[in-house]
This record gives structure tokens, C-alpha cells and sequence, in this order.
């Protein structure tokens, strides 16, 4: 019966219904996955029909997300879809940058500089108020802030030839600097300049930087503080992962693009170390959590990835326990993580994430008792989101 | 519902396909009316009440408008039209114009208390309200008979292919179809080609050529140069052609599918030597509509030139205002009735000899320039990229982010260029005409563009959260 029509015409028919009712019978048949590690989020489940969803809307978009979330060989489309651009010559796919060297580098041009201006404000507040009180416990506190660079700040090296990386850079930085009123420790050129002689100082496959680059990081911190930085031979190399792949890689549906490798630099005595984690109690032996390393979210095994208020001090019994030591109250996002077990052979830590700690910063700087206080930011923390606004809740006038 | 999402594809058109062709002939319209109910409110469920209150209107005024006419009453058969014209018109003119006339009233001292509505939209409004309008407004001047079958009648006011974007189907165009039309495997291949080519460019060029043109719109106003400005209007420019007309081809191609053949919408507008040729090529079904329906109802040209002049006036005017509920568009539609003017009083003549690379150069610029209007609802910003493009308030010339745009997109911007020509297709059927094989390759083809398209759009909703889990 088939005979009398056009070859053509049936594997037109027939090539795109096959597509079309394969898919969609795959995607309701097969068993739905409820969790994408790639993409660090809950995916949708088959809703659920309800009258009042249905009147609101949320069935149907639910019904959306549900399609696009449990389509089989979704990573091979979302793969193909890099491939293509990239065949283009578009070099840069998602807004992720196709450099040298295996490099994928998350680029964001125009960022929308009034977050920044927020943060900064918060931070020049906070400045004014500790410096402003009668109350005796902020007399005497070191107060600094620390900017790393993003990965498109630092790896100018290995951006496509034609991007303008340092034009931008610039005008951000100067941008916040020009507004800040604390004394700020310089990373971005330290970083960079490592960079651009070819060191590892930043993740190919994600936005952080490596463990070298905090090392380097740590390095001008000390300096800043007038304290003399152990020497890198001083931290014995621990290869933690070589199949690290990150956020970068996550986003940039470069699927051929190879895996990254988390070092630990380790230093004596740094097993003595307690990583007491307050928001759930939890403590962990050291400051890395190994468990980590198994799944793909890696980079969260230094001091056990983002938690609200961690605390960082040596354990009974460890010869740290009889030094007398500073504390440091750090800051941060994620960039934190790698640097806290540098500084934390130096200082007994205080560890606050503003994302996630929602009590009185400057309450808690005063019953402290702290030494230093040090905020470190990457440039995208600081651009992307106002959480540093946290500083300034309790302050009054 | 977009056509361009995996919903549609997946749960949409499989389902309604499959149950379009196990029902009998006989039942097809009641199917196609409930399946295009369904997505007509897949988005806002409670305008379907709206949508059925739209067809029974005019299925009534139809009949009551053809009752008249056979009983030779004049006089109440355009009382009735005019009264289903008023309706009409009040639903789109509440639904989409409300907000707009009250915020300009609110201008007036001592109105600034008038309350704005913001309402949603109801989707396609603008395209089903006129094809309602054309069925009546043909019954009345007896170019069809009304349609007594409900069911019918409201399978062609909400037609799902060209439900949302078009093309606008004049009842007349579709009148024997809806009442038998051909299902065959030919005209089902030939559909499903011009729905993937329609996808394809949706897809594949709008929605990447968007993306584009969404870079160069955030760069903020002190960072601007000549070369991104151009740039930026260059992609909108694709976009919306690539757009409009995707989404038409899908429309058409669906409509195929299901046995209807519709007109054209687009003719390669890009290609056109005038401004007056340009709107020939572009949104053919609208432009025919307003011929139609208003032009040469005013008179046409068949009256005096100042009356010729006005009715050429009223036509551009509400096809901006139909385009939207802001001053731009308006303003958009007076820059053709301008330039149309212009085409017609001298330069048309002068057009048609000088060089073809001339009479494109000019067409596409002045285009371009309507995008402008059209592409910003605040006047003033479009004003300040007006400047940009010519030098006004921008840091350079061009910078080296320009020039990296400008190289790692070049192969894109060829191929959508060419894309916007005849070419492709003509190669087609050059290399098609001939050989079977090669047009097997290209049914293969087909499907590898449906691959494409779905690794898109699947990636257009990959969106890895960092710190979701808290």
C-alpha cells in the first residue's frame, strides 16, 4: 500500500513521527530521575493534576519543566547543542568561553554594577560603624577586604585571541575600588600574573580558584597582616581528585572538555584541626570533607562546602592548643573554602557565609573577641547578588 | 503554548495528531475545536469562557446577518454586522487597548486617578478577532454563506496553527475546506517540512540571533559604540523576520498536517528592492486584511486624492496601533505611511532604475530604522540608540569587544543573510527535481533538524543552580 507514495515522503513522515512519539513514550515510560548532579538542582516529577493547579497555571508549566527535565539523553542533546555552536566558530556557548588549553571560562561582560555598589556600601557602613562605636570590643580590629578575580579576570592567557578580558576587568575593579572605604588586599594581579606565566592557579572546568591559587592568595593576605607566609614546600601536596568537574563545565555543554585536579595542601598537624560546622552541628576531623570527593560536587570537601557559620580551631591535645592564637573572623563565598586551611595554621577561625547566616553580623563581631576581620569575595559574589546587605542588619541609624 | 517547546511536541501534537486521525471524517471539526480550546487556555485556562463567547457571537450574527440578506433586508443585516463589529472590537479593545488609553488619559490633570487594569492578554487576540471579523464581514457582502455547523465555525476562529501568530486566515480562504479538505500523504510529508523549516528557523536563528541582540541592548549607555549599535539593530533585524516567519512556517506547515492549505505569510521580505515592495513581502495576511476589510471599504483609490490620502493614512496607522498597545508602534506604522507616500509621489519610479544594490541597500536601511521604532516601547531609549548608531554619546567607534562579536559571529550572520534570500530554497528543488535519492537525503535531513532543534530547546531550559539546595 506504501508502494504508491513517494520514498521521500514516508521517511519524512515516518523519520520525524518516529522522533517525535519515540520521545515522548521514552519520556513517560522510563523511570524519572529526580535529582541532576550536573546541574545541582531538584528536576520535576510527573505533576499531579488539581483543579486549582490548573486555574493557576502551575500545572501546565509544571507539565513544561516536567518534558525538558526527564527527556532522555538530555546531556547528549544539551551536548550537541555546544558542538554546533562551537562548529559555528561561535567560541563561547551558554556564555561559557571556549579557551586554549581545555579552559571553559564562565563570562559575564556587562554585569549589572549596582549590586556591587550595594555590597560596597554595606561594607563601608559596616566600616563606619565598628569604627564609629563607644563599644571598646571593636578597638583595635584589623578590618580588610580581599577581591579575587574571576576566572575571565585572571585567565586572560587563555581566552579566545579577540576578547577583551582586561578592558572589563578593569573597569570593574576600579569601579569598586574607587567606592570602597576599607583598606583592600590586591589578588587580582598576584593571580593573574601567575596565570599568565602558566601556573594552575584557577580551575579549567570551574570558577573557583585551585588550591596553588589560594596558597597564593594566602600569600598576600599574610603579607598584608605584616606576618611572615609558610613557604610552599612547606605544605606537603595531597592529590585529592583528578576527575574534578566543575561548575564551568557543568554549564558549558562541552562535554569533551577534560576533568580538573583538587589538590589538599597539607600541613602538619593539620589533622588536629576541628571543622565545627554550627549551622547543623556537625564536626568534622580536619578540614576536609572526603565524602565529597565521591560525588560531583568536589570542591565542596575543603571545610565541608557552604554552610552559614563554621568554626575552625585546633582539637584537645593538639600542641596548637598551648600557642596563643588569633582569630580571624572570615567573610566569604565559596573562595573561602580553599583559603580557610591556609589561614587556619596561623589563626583560630570564624567562618561566616552571609548566604546562608542571617543573624547580626556586627553582634557578632563584637562578642567575638576576634582579632581581624577579613571579607573575601570573588568579583562575581560580589556583582551577581547583594548578600553582603546582611552586614548591616542590626546596625542601627 | 509555543510550538517551539518540548511540551508541544511531545504531549501537544502527538496526542491531538493521533486522535485527529482515528476519529471519522465526520467528527474531525469537533476535535480540532476541542483540541484548539485546550491550547488555547493551556496558558490562561479562564479566556477559554472568552474564546467561546467570541464564536457564539459571531456564529449568531452570521446567521442573523445571512437570515437577513435572504429576505432582502438590507438595512438589518448591516445593523447586524456592524453590531458584531462593535463587539468585536469593544473585547479587543478592552483586552488589549485599555491601559493604554487610560494611562494617556491619566496625562490630563484631574485624571491621574484613572485605575490601569493590567490585565494578561489573551493570547492571539489580535489575529483571532479579525479572522472573526472577515467571517462576518464576507457573509455580509456574500462572498460565503455562513457556516450553520457550530463546531466548524469555531474549529475556524480557533484554528490552533495559526491561533497565536498567524497567518490571518480570511474565512473565504478556508470556507470548502472546513467542510471537506484533502488528507493525504503528500500534502502530510510537505507539511511536516515546512513546520521543521519553520522550527528550524525559530530555533535556530531567531532565538540565537535574539540572544544576540539581548547582549548588545544590556551594554549600558556609557559603554556603547557605532559598531555595536549596528550590530545590535542587525540582529533584531533577523530576529523578528526569522521570528515571525518561522512561527508562520510552522502554522502553515501545521496546517498541512491536518489537512488545510493556508496562504503565505512571508515572501522573503529582506530581498526587496522598496519600501513598498518590502510590504508585499512582509505579513502578507495582514496587509491583505487591511486592504480588505478597511482600505478599500474607505474607498481605496477610487475617490478623490485627498481621500485616497487619508485612507492610505488610517490603514498605517492601525496597522501600528494593531501591533501594539504604545506610541512606538504607532509611530512605526506613520514611518511607512511616510515612506510609502514618498515611494509613491517619485521615488518608486527612480528605484526601479537605478542599481539593484542601491535599491536594497536603501530598503533594508529604512527597515532597519522601523525595527528601531519598533523594538523599543520607550521612545527616548530608542532615540539614544538612534544616536549610538551615528555617533552620538558612544566611547568609540568600535572597540575590540565589537570585533570579537563581530569575527565569531560572521559565519552566523552569513548564513542567516542567506537564509533571508530564496536561495536555499531554489538549491533545493535544483538539486531535488532530479533525483529521488537526493530527495530521500533530504527527508533524512528533516529529521536531523528536528534533532537540532530539540537539542536546543532542551538546552535553553538547562540551567545548573549553584546553591539550590539550600
Amino acid at each position: 500500500m506504501l508502494k504508491k507514495y513517494k520514498p521521500s515522503d514516508i521517511l519524512t513522515i515516518g523519520g520525524v513521527l518516529a522522533v517525535i512519539y519515540g520521545f515522548s513514550a521514552a519520556t513517560l515510560f522510563t523511570p524519572d530521575n529526580d535529582f541532576s548532579e550536573d546541574e545541582n538542582r531538584y528536576l520535576q516529577l510527573k505533576p499531579k493534576f488539581s483543579l486549582e493547579a490548573l486555574v493557576d497555571g502551575s500545572f501546565t508549566s509544571e507539565i513544561a519543566d516536567y518534558y525538558s527535565d526527564q527527556i532522555p539523553l538530555r546531556n547528549i542533546f544539551v551536548g550537541t547543542k555546544a558542538i554546533s555552536e562551537i562548529a559555528l566558530f561561535k567560541q563561547e556557548n551558554d556564555d561559557v568561553l571556549l579557551g586554549s588549553d581545555g579552559h571553559i571560562i564562565a563570562k559575564n561582560d556587562y554585569p549589572n554594577l549596582s549590586e556591587a555598589d550595594k555590597n560596597v556600601k554595606a561594607i563601608n557602613r559596616f566600616l563606619s560603624a565598628m569604627e564609629t562605636s563607644s563599644d571598646s570590643a571593636f578597638v583595635g580590629i584589623d578590618f580588610k577586604v580581599a577581591i579575587a578575580g574571576r576566572s575571565q579576570d585572571v585567565l586572560e592567557k587563555y581566552m579566545p585571541s579577540l576578547y577583551p578580558a582586561s578592558e572589563r576587568t578593569e573597569q570593574i575593579f576600579d569601579y569598586v575600588y574607587d567606592r570602597l572605604e576599607a583598606p583592600h588586599i590586591e589578588l587580582l594581579e598576584p593571580l593573574k600574573s601567575r596565570a599568565d606565566s602558566g601556573e594552575y592557579v584557577y580551575y579549567r572546568t570551574d570558577h573557583h580558584w585551585t588550591t596553588l591559587g589560594a596558597y597564593y592568595a594566602y600569600v598576600e593576605i599574610m603579607k598584608s597582616y605584616g606576618i611572615e607566609p609558610y613557604p610552599i614546600d612547606y605544605f606537603t601536596r595531597e592529590t585529592a581528585s583528578e576527575e574534578f568537574y566543575g561548575t564551568t563545565w557543568s554549564k558549558a555543554g562541552m562535554k569533551w572538555i577534560a576533568p580538573d585536579t583538587i589538590e589538599f595542601f597539607r600541613w602538619d598537624g593539620d589533622d588536629d584541626m576541628v571543622t565545627e560546622i554550627v549551622d547543623n552541628g556537625k564536626t568534622l576531623d580536619g578540614m576536609y570533607d572526603r565524602s565529597y570527593l565521591d560525588v560531583k560536587d568536589k570542591y565542596s570537601s575543603f571545610i565541608g562546602g557552604n554552610n552559614g557559620y563554621v568554626k575552625i580551631y585546633p582539637a584537645d591535645g593538639s600542641p596548637l592548643r598551648s600557642v596563643e592564637r588569633e582569630k580571624l573572623i572570615l567573610i566569604k563565598d565559596s573562595f573561602g573554602h580553599s583559603l580557610a586551611p591556609f589561614l587556619a595554621a596561623h589563626f583560630d577561625l570564624e567562618i561566616l557565609d552571609l548566604r546562608y547566616y542571617k543573624l547580626p553580623v556586627i553582634d557578632f563581631v563584637r562578642e567575638s573577641g576576634a582579632d581581624r576581620v577579613l571579607i573575601l569575595y570573588n568579583m562575581d559574589g560580589l556583582v551577581s547578588s547583594n548578600s553582603l546587605a546582611m552586614l548591616n542588619y542590626g546596625i542601627k541609624n | 503554548m509555543v510550538f517551539s517547546s518540548l511540551e508541544f511536541l511531545f504531549l501537544y501534537l502527538t496526542v491531538t495528531l493521533f486522535i485527529y486521525y482515528i476519529v471519522p471524517l465526520k467528527i474531525r471539526n469537533i476535535v480540532l475545536l476541542l483540541v484548539s480550546l485546550v491550547f488555547y487556555g493551556w496558558g490562561e485556562p479562564v479566556y477559554v469562557f472568552l474564546m467561546i463567547f467570541t464564536i457564539m457571537v459571531d456564529y449568531i450574527f452570521g446567521l442573523l446577518v445571512e437570515k437577513n440578506l435572504r429576505q432582502d433586508n438590507k438595512k438589518r443585516a448591516k445593523l447586524h454586522l456592524i453590531l458584531s463589529i462593535v463587539i468585536n472590537l469593544s473585547i479587543l479593545g478592552f483586552f488589549k487597548y485599555y491601559d493604554f488609553f487610560v494611562s494617556n488619559l491619566r496625562l490630563i490633570p484631574g485624571l491621574s486617578g484613572l485605575p490601569l487594569l493590567e490585565l494578561e492578554l489573551p493570547i492571539g487576540i489580535s489575529f483571532y478577532t479579525f479572522q472573526a471579523l472577515s467571517y462576518v464581514i464576507d457573509v455580509y457582502r456574500g462572498d460565503t454563506g455562513a457556516q450553520h455547523n457550530i463546531a466548524s465555525f469555531g474549529a475556524y476562529v480557533t484554528l490552533y496553527p495559526q491561533l497565536i501568530a498567524g497567518p490571518i486566515v480570511r474565512y473565504k480562504d478556508v470556507d470548502d475546506q472546513l467542510v471537506s479538505r484533502e488528507h493525504s500523504v503528500p500534502l502530510f510529508a510537505d507539511g511536516v517540512r515546512t513546520f521543521v523549516a519553520g522550527m528550524g528557523k525559530k530555533i535556530l536563528f531567531a532565538n540565537m540571533a535574539g540572544q544576540l541582540w539581548e547582549y548588545f541592548r544590556v551594554i549600558p549607555t556609557d559603554q556603547r559604540t557605532v559598531l555595536g549599535a549596528w550590530m545590535g539593530m542587525l540582529c533584531y533585524s533577523f530576529q523578528i523576520y526569522f521570528d515571525f516567519s518561522g512561527y508562520s512556517d510552522m502554522a502553515i506547515g501545521l496546517g498541512k498536517m491536518i489537512g488545510f492549505r493556508f496562504l503565505e505569510n512571508f515572501n522573503y521580505p529582506y530581498i526587496s528592492k522598496s519600501i513598498t515592495e518590502f510590504w508585499r513581502r512582509w505579513h502578507i495576511s495582514l496587509g491583505t486584511w487591511f486592504r480588505e476589510y478597511v482600505y478599500i471599504p474607505l474607498g481605496g483609490n477610487r475617490c478623490s486624492k485627498l481621500l485616497n490620502l487619508r485612507n492610505i493614512f488610517v490603514v498605517w496607522f492601525l496597522t501600528g496601533f494593531w501591533h501594539g498597545a504604545s506610541w512606538n508602534y504607532i509611530l512605526w506604522g506613520l514611518y511607512y505611511f511616510v515612506l510609502l507616500m514618498i515611494e509613491k509621489t517619485f521615488l518608486l519610479d527612480k528605484l526601479k532604475r537605478a542599481p539593484a544594490v542601491v535599491s536594497h541597500i536603501y530598503t533594508l536601511f529604512f527597515v532597519m530604522f522601523g525595527w528601531l521604532l519598533f523594538v523599543f516601547e520607550d521612545l527616548s531609549a530608542g532615540m539614544v540608540w538612534l544616536g549610538n548608531m551615528f555617533g552620538a554619546n558612544v566611547t568609540a567607534l568600535a572597540n575590540q569587544g565589537d570585533a570579537y562579536n563581530l569575527v565569531r559571529n560572521l559565519p552566523f550572520f552569513v548564513i542567516l543573510a542567506i537564509a533571508s534570500t530564496p536561495l536555499p530554497k531554489k538549491l533545493y528543488y535544483k538539486l531535488t527535481e532530479r533525483s529521488e535519492a537526493v530527495k530521500t537525503a533530504a527527508a533524512a535531513g528533516t529529521t536531523l533538524v528536528l534533532l537540532v532543534c530539540m537539542a536546543y530547546l532542551v538546552d535553553s531550559t538547562f540551567n545548573p543552580f549553584l546553591y539550590f539546595r539550600f
